[in-house]
């Protein structure tokens, strides 16, 4: 064979493969849906029904009714194979060859054919650093929520039903970590949707971290809140590679888990540059933020990791985490409660606060055999979910919005927000006052006492500090230092910049504990705009 | 005992090859820590407590965090993107039949380079990218067959046997590619592509080197800044990638040797595999 021809032989051997690589799978969307005989107290767990009655959604909403059954089956006989079905969009996932496709898509209830391309990508596993082996970071994750008490009073999230999709709970069946969950049958249902079976206790350990973060137990004491919830659990992920259909797991089990009557869904699942660019963060673009919005029209919260982008070239919230309706969690070093340094930032591409509130994302986690400490937005999440349920167990009257809006009320840094913190870690002392000295209904008001003012009597423009003697302190116990918070605000009111400072004590006070003067450098701050503090509890803005 | 001979030939360049590919990557990874590279819209971390560490520090102010925020989360560097730089090594290994008068040892044949990248989107679906590398091939002459590759040149005789013979040249490369990507709706990654493109190399310099053994005695003599190859070369390429890593296969348009003096022609054919560093 002449070198030509082998060369020519050779490139047509490689698109060969490349074509049989390529496969395609489409979402189906179908025009309309059999309405007649649905009966959603056969369809829906009863708790789906309370919820929708709670929300005041219909009963027969028609985004709740199932995928007309016949149109899947005309779809399956043009398709090598069917996926997963979605009733919130009225579609089917299916894989179709090029020679049935134009016939799929000129089927009269047929209204749009997207392509799914699929590619196999590695990807980064659960993150589990050299972390100290002891009960340090136990202690942190629970009293950085003040989660105490909540176990004390009570409050353990009995009667709300928390789903978790992730890629797998390996060893959670056996871990002393979980054996209340089994005893007290407090695991609802499991599927796996990647298999199709109900076997979820298998492939990847990072479902059995995170559900340890919600109601694990090391040597009876609580590794998260949510010790009294029930628990429904989803497989939609492949541990170690990604998939596009993963997305469709995610929406197929969040449809699940509606119909399973899940009060909160806990995902600690994002999904970046494999399918997306930075500036479509904006919680209407992917497949996965729309689910989640959609699920949160459902009445469920929906509690979302922010992403562990922040040191990579990506640094933004992750999808489903820019849904506007995600409770979108990020990660703190619970030593002083800032950021981590993987968490990613806000806000989401639409300018949307995100992430809404911090977690510890230093984790003591069960890992399928043993304890062991992990990083991760993705243990941070599931803090605020079990967190969410004690809340919702306290207030059970309340919507899932009533409750998405008072835990961002409950950061600590309330009204203060920035695109690292939120609102600030979620304090259990806010909603106890709240719950037993309940007078007008009205959230309790936070930081009444000046903590700090404005000097602008020179050419700089300084923040004062007041003594940290503060009787009316309402920063986190256990935090050991007190940090202030500060941003830079433009003429539109949009935040230009925001640090967080570490206040020098002053050498030359006679009296112990007085801070330095913080004086701003005026070469990173906008002309004409706010500058906004918060110290100590307290928050107060000034023009300059 | 050839074979062996072959291997020991073959693992220093693979090695060199590896280092190369580990500096690059090193340096690729230090670029995504070092927050003082970040560019002006992320984040400049001053420091971050480690867990455990119950020391609160010094009493002067200190900057924990400093984030200038943006707005405008169109990117116009990434892989995906607009523009796009990435360092390549590549390894290949002769294919392919030589002419008449001479028989190389494949495997110990092979070509190595490191380079940069620059990557122009036009479309989901079509980029243009130029390449721009170090390249180093050698051709490992087999003694087992009659053979008189430069014999009559070198040792003015013709049919000589050495225990070891070979020939290579460094040479510098630059390259364009039409970029065809199978997946024209990705994220921001480079996907699965076909590579179609041509290189052209500058020959900085080339060499013979022939080892034998005479009475106990190992005798190397090497020749380099030899008159006989082209200065200019070029290659019709095809690359088949999946992400970070691409088959490569190169096919020699010019001949290695000018016309004048009639050497046989070593195969033209290469198959490889590149491998880019990661952003």
């Amino acid at each position: 064979m002449s070198p030509g021809r082998r060369l020519f032989s050779l490139l047509f051997f490689l698109f060969i493969c490349s074509q049989v690589h390529a496969q395609t799978k489409y979402w189906v969307f179908f025009t309309d849906k059999d309405t007649t005989g649905f009966n959603p107290y056969a369809f829906f767990d009863q708790n789906a029904i309370a919820r929708r009655q709670k929300t005041g959604l219909s009963l027969y909403d028609y985004s709740d009714i199932p995928v007309n059954p016949v149109y899947i089956q005309k779809v399956a006989g043009l398709s090598d194979s069917i996926g997963n079905t979605t009733r919130w969009f009225n579609g089917v996932g299916a894989w179709i060859g090029d020679a049935n496709l134009p016939a799929v898509q000129h089927l009269p209830f047929v209204r749009e054919v997207v392509p799914m391309t699929i590619h196999l990508e590695p990807t980064i596993g659960p993150i589990n650093f050299d972390l100290p082996d002891d009960s340090e970071l136990l202690n942190l994750q629970i009293e950085r929520l003040q989660g105490r008490q909540f176990l004390e009073k009570g409050f353990k999230g009995k009667g709300i039903r928390i789903a978790v999709l992730d890629v797998g709970f390996k060893g959670a069946r056996n871990h002393p970590a979980f054996t209340h969950l089994f005893k007290n049958n407090q695991i609802v249902e499991t599927y796996d949707f990647i298999k199709h079976d109900s076997d979820v206790y298998h492939y990847g350990t990072h479902g059995t971290m995170v559900l340890s973060c919600l109601a694990g137990v090391q040597n009876d004491t609580a590794m998260g809140l949510a010790q009294d919830a029930e628990f429904l659990l989803a497989r939609t992920e492949r541990d170690m590679t990604e998939w596009k259909d993963e997305e469709d797991n995610w929406l197929a089990a969040v449809e699940w888990a509606d119909q399973q009557g899940a009060h909160i869904v806990s995902s600690s699942l994002g999904y970046t540059d494999r399918r997306y660019f930075p500036y479509q963060m904006n919680g209407h673009t992917s497949l996965v933020s729309r689910a989640a919005n959609m699920a949160a029209g459902k009445g469920m919260l929906v509690v979302i990791a922010a992403g562990n982008e922040a040191r990579n070239s990506w640094k933004y919230i992750c999808t489903p985490g820019d849904a506007d309706s995600a409770l979108t969690v990020g990660a703190t070093n619970p030593k002083n409660d800032t950021r981590a340094s993987f968490s990613s930032y806000g806000p989401s591409a639409d300018g949307e606060l995100k992430p809404n509130v911090v977690a510890p994302g230093y984790a003591w986690v069960a890992d399928g055999v043993k304890y062991s400490s992990a990083m991760g937005t993705s243990f941070a999440t599931p803090l605020v979910a079990g967190f969410a349920a004690c809340v919702w167990n306290m207030f059970p009257e309340w919507t899932n919005m009533e409750l998405y809006k008072a835990i961002e009320q409950s950061g600590y840094l309330y009204p203060y927000y920035d695109y690292s913190h939120g609102y600030g870690t979620p304090q259990a002392s806010y909603f106890l006052t709240r719950k037993y000295n309940e007078t007008s209904g009205e959230a309790p008001v936070k930081g009444k006492a000046a903590t700090f003012h404005f000097d602008t009597t020179n050419y700089d423009f300084a923040i004062i500090l007041h003594s940290m003697n503060s009787e009316d302190s309402t920063v986190i116990p256990g935090v050991d230092e007190k940090l202030v918070y500060y941003q830079a605000l433009d003429t539109n009111g949009k935040i230009a910049r925001y640090y967080v400072i570490k206040p020098g004590m002053d050498p030359h006070a006679e009296a112990d504990k007085i801070y330095s003067p913080i004086t701003l450098n005026w070469d990173e701050i906008p002309e004409h705009g706010i500058i906004r503090v918060f110290f100590d509890g307290y928050t107060n803005e000034e023009k300059y | 005992m050839k074979k062996n001979t072959n291997y020991k030939s073959l693992m220093p360049r693979l090695q060199m090859a590896m280092l190369f590919g580990i500096l690059l990557f090193s340096v690729r990874a230090k670029g995504q820590t070092d927050t003082a590279s970040l560019p002006a819209d992320t984040v400049k971390e001053v420091t971050e407590p480690e867990i455990g560490d119950n020391d609160s520090g010094a009493t002067d102010a200190m900057t924990v965090i400093n984030v200038p925020v943006t707005y405008d989360f169109k990117k116009k560097y990434g892989p995906n993107e607009p523009n796009y730089v990435q360092g390549y090594t590549y390894f290949g290994v002769v294919v392919g039949p030589s002419d008449t008068g001479v028989k190389l040892n494949y495997g110990a044949s092979n070509e190595w380079a490191i380079g940069w990248r620059y990557k122009r989107k036009l479309s989901g679906m079509f980029a243009l990218c130029a390449d721009f590398g170090l390249h180093s091939a050698e051709f490992n002459i087999s003694q087992s067959a009659k053979n008189y590759f430069l014999d009559t040149t070198f040792w003015q005789q013709s049919d000589i046997s050495h225990k070891k013979e070979r020939f290579g040249y460094y040479s510098l490369a630059l390259g364009g590619f039409l970029r065809v990507n199978f997946d024209p709706h990705r994220g921001d990654y480079l996907g699965h592509y076909i590579d179609l493109g041509a290189t052209g190399s500058f020959l900085v310099s080339n060499r013979y080197v022939a080892i034998d053994e005479r009475r106990d005695a190992r005798v190397k003599s090497k020749f380099t800044g030899m008159p006989y190859t082209n200065p200019f070369q070029y290659d019709l390429t095809a690359k088949l990638g999946f992400n970070f890593i691409a088959l490569v296969a190169k096919y020699r348009m010019t001949d290695i040797f000018k016309e004048q003096y009639r050497f046989p022609e070593f195969p033209r054919l290469m198959l490889g595999l590149e491998v880019n560093s990661l952003d």
